[in-house]
């Protein structure tokens, strides 16, 4: 299926772009938002990177290959985009941050707030891995982080939404 | 509920849709003016290195065979036989241009 869609996207069929524009954009979205609190250029971010992607679609042969792309060109972007808005603060996402973490230790009164507290990156990290279900292996490719800084993003933001889940089941 | 489905469908539920209907429409639409400007050539490189081919394969044809060619003649065809390379050169002039616009 994932395959005949891509095939059927090389071959500039409206209806399979369209399907594979409409499988992505929403999550694509998110992770933006997310990192530029801003509708307006988290839209811009994912738009330019979904044609960025679409024009070299010939190089993919299914949709794992192509959402994995995408999802890196839109991080890679949001970053560049939080960059050069002088108004946010530098974002390095090969550091973690042990300082902020511990002022966020506040319990969240619903999980919508416990999701809104997690840094981008972490967001952004979980996100791929449970509801994509990326390896880590693909999450080092979309965010260019090592692996063992993905696993303690993975481990710290797990940490938290057990915390939450335990609180909620006991 | 296992954990994992707990993760799973909170990380589902916060997910934020596009609001943009023309957000499809806008991409797709990007996307076919990038194809029509990549369209644009003068020359055609492939029909180009065809043609430079062919007038090689001729000239020497005409080398190896018992017709005695002049150098005048000889000039002639070399002069030929390079004309498509001017073209891909040109080609790429006229690309290398309409980007920097």
């Amino acid at each position: 299926m994932s395959k005949e869609l891509v095939r059927n996207a090389k071959k500039g069929d409206v209806k399979a772009l369209n399907t594979l524009i409409d499988n992505h954009k929403d999550f694509a979205f998110s992770i933006a938002l997310k990192f530029l609190k801003n509708k307006s250029d988290a839209e811009d971010v994912v738009q330019n990177s979904f044609i960025t992607v679409l024009k070299s679609i010939s190089t993919f042969r299914n949709e794992a290959k192509f959402s994995t792309w995408l999802y890196k060109i839109v991080y890679h972007e949001c970053l560049k985009a939080m960059k050069s808005d002088k108004n946010l603060v530098e974002y390095i996402p090969q550091y973690i941050r042990e300082e902020k973490i511990e002022d966020e230790q506040e319990e969240p009164v619903d999980i919508g707030e416990l999701l809104e507290s997690l840094q981008a990156n972490e967001y952004a990290v979980i996100s791929l891995f449970y509801l994509k279900e990326k390896s880590i292996r693909e999450i080092t490719q979309i965010t260019s982080m090592s692996q063992s800084n993905i696993k303690v993003i993975l481990h710290r933001s797990r940490k938290k939404l057990k915390e939450y889940y335990y609180q909620k089941t006991e | 509920m296992k954990e994992e489905d707990f993760f799973k469908k909170a990380l589902k539920e916060d997910i934020k849709p596009v609001d943009n209907i023309f957000f499809n429409q806008k991409v797709i639409r990007e996307l076919n003016l990038k194809k029509q400007e990549s369209r644009q050539t003068i020359f055609d490189a492939k029909t180009s290195v065809v043609l430079l081919i062919i007038s090689v394969l001729v000239l020497t044809a005409f080398l190896i065979g018992p017709m005695a060619v002049s150098s005048t003649y000889l000039l002639i065809g070399i002069f030929v036989i390079i004309s498509p390379c001017y073209f891909i050169i040109f080609d790429k002039i006229y690309q290398a241009s309409k980007k920097s616009t």
